[in-house]
């Protein structure tokens, strides 16, 4: 999913974004927007971080729909050819 | 999709993400699952003079529809008899045959050890203390490949996965068959899919005695005949992957299977396991 991100009152300070653990995108002093893409398989919380390791801000992005429907669960184990 | 997400005090976001699941367990229908995995792996062949098999480059193709099912090497139709239950008759090719030559379709996509000179000796017969006789898969008489059928029936939880299988010689080659109780479990650890299983194989007098015995269709010396009995193998392995992107992932198998005391005590055998172990990158298409 691609998101575009735009902070309004923010501190001065250097931020970066984070999925997880997992570093997006940082913002300098003179950006205060960013835009990125984040994929995920379940629920996840995008976090706000500053220069000292302290989440600012934190969302949760949920899963509403999965399409389920046309998938089966496999009989073999993948790469088993051997 | 884009989401807009204003951030003020707080931060919202305006739309959800649509995903669809898509991971090792399950397979979208009427799509073909294509993958390579490259690395450095190996396959032990208990074999005497047989070598081991490299594995460089392994496929994964599969192809699911509502019932029936194309899965490496496995054609089969699958009735889902509960949530938890289903059952499928199956052909699958017997790999035994894949120790003997790498011209078995288990061995396409692997490369000869190139340290093998092409030469071998003759048998030696050393019983003077009554115990070793070793004799080269080259030595004997070729084996045949052949199809085996069966039925296999699953039972699921979530995360774990019981298998209960019978399969048999579809083609007359051998006339026997195997059984086998499987037992799977998954993990998901922060990005690591990681899954487990343990197995234990029964198989019978007929097949290996037709790939591991010898007898009179070998011209061997009489000392050298031996029968196979049947007898339980159990297996063990684990598999670990983690996504690098949306294509491609760090890979790695490690499997044990170990063989039963009449199996490992022919002269073709010389070694009472079998082990494989690979790591590398998977590139799904």
């Amino acid at each position: 999913m691609d998101i575009h991100i735009e902070f309004g009152h923010l501190a001065p300070g250097d931020y970066c974004l984070y999925q997880g653990k997992q570093k997006l995108q940082c913002l300098t002093e003179n950006t205060r927007q960013l835009g990125t893409t984040v994929t995920f398989s379940h629920n996840i919380d995008l976090t706000l971080i500053d220069s000292s390791g302290i989440p600012i801000l934190t969302h949760p992005l949920t899963i509403k729909v999965r399409h389920i429907a046309n998938t089966r669960r496999r009989i073999k184990q993948p790469w088993s050819v051997f | 999709m884009i989401a807009s997400i204003p951030i003020g005090n707080h931060i919202y976001a305006e739309e959800y993400a649509s995903v669809v699941a898509s991971d090792e367990v399950n397979v979208t229908t009427h799509e073909w699952q294509l993958g390579v995995a490259m690395g450095i792996g190996v396959k032990t062949n208990p074999l005497f003079d047989g070598d081991n098999i490299p594995l460089l480059l392994i496929p994964d193709i599969a192809w699911y529809g509502e019932a029936f099912y194309f899965d490496n090497g496995e054609l089969g139709y699958q009735l889902q008899l509960s949530k938890r239950m289903a059952i499928e008759g199956f052909v699958t090719p017997d790999t035994e045959r894949a120790f003997f030559s790498f011209r078995h379709p288990a061995n396409v996509f692997a490369l000869p050890n190139m340290s093998t000179s092409g030469l071998h000796e003759l048998p030696n017969i050393n019983d003077d203390e009554g115990t070793q006789f070793d004799v080269s898969k080259d030595d004997v008489a070729s084996r045949d490949w052949t199809m085996n059928a069966g039925l296999r029936i699953h039972y699921f939880l979530k995360q774990k996965e019981w298998q209960i299988a019978y399969q048999h010689d579809a083609l007359s080659v051998h006339n026997g068959g195997k059984f086998s109780l499987h037992y799977r479990q998954h993990w998901q650890i922060s990005e690591w899919k990681l899954s487990a299983n343990v197995d234990i194989i029964w198989k019978s007098s007929k097949l290996l005695d037709y790939y591991y015995g010898i007898d009179e269709r070998d011209g061997l010396d009489f000392r050298y005949h031996y029968n196979v009995d049947s007898g339980w193998q159990p297996r063990v392995g684990i598999t670990a992957s983690r996504p690098l992107s949306e294509n491609w992932a760090i890979l790695g198998m490690f499997s044990y299977q170990r063989l039963h005391a009449s199996l490992s005590d022919s002269p073709l055998i010389k070694d009472n396991n079998i082990r494989s172990a690979f790591l590398g990158v998977a590139y799904r298409f």
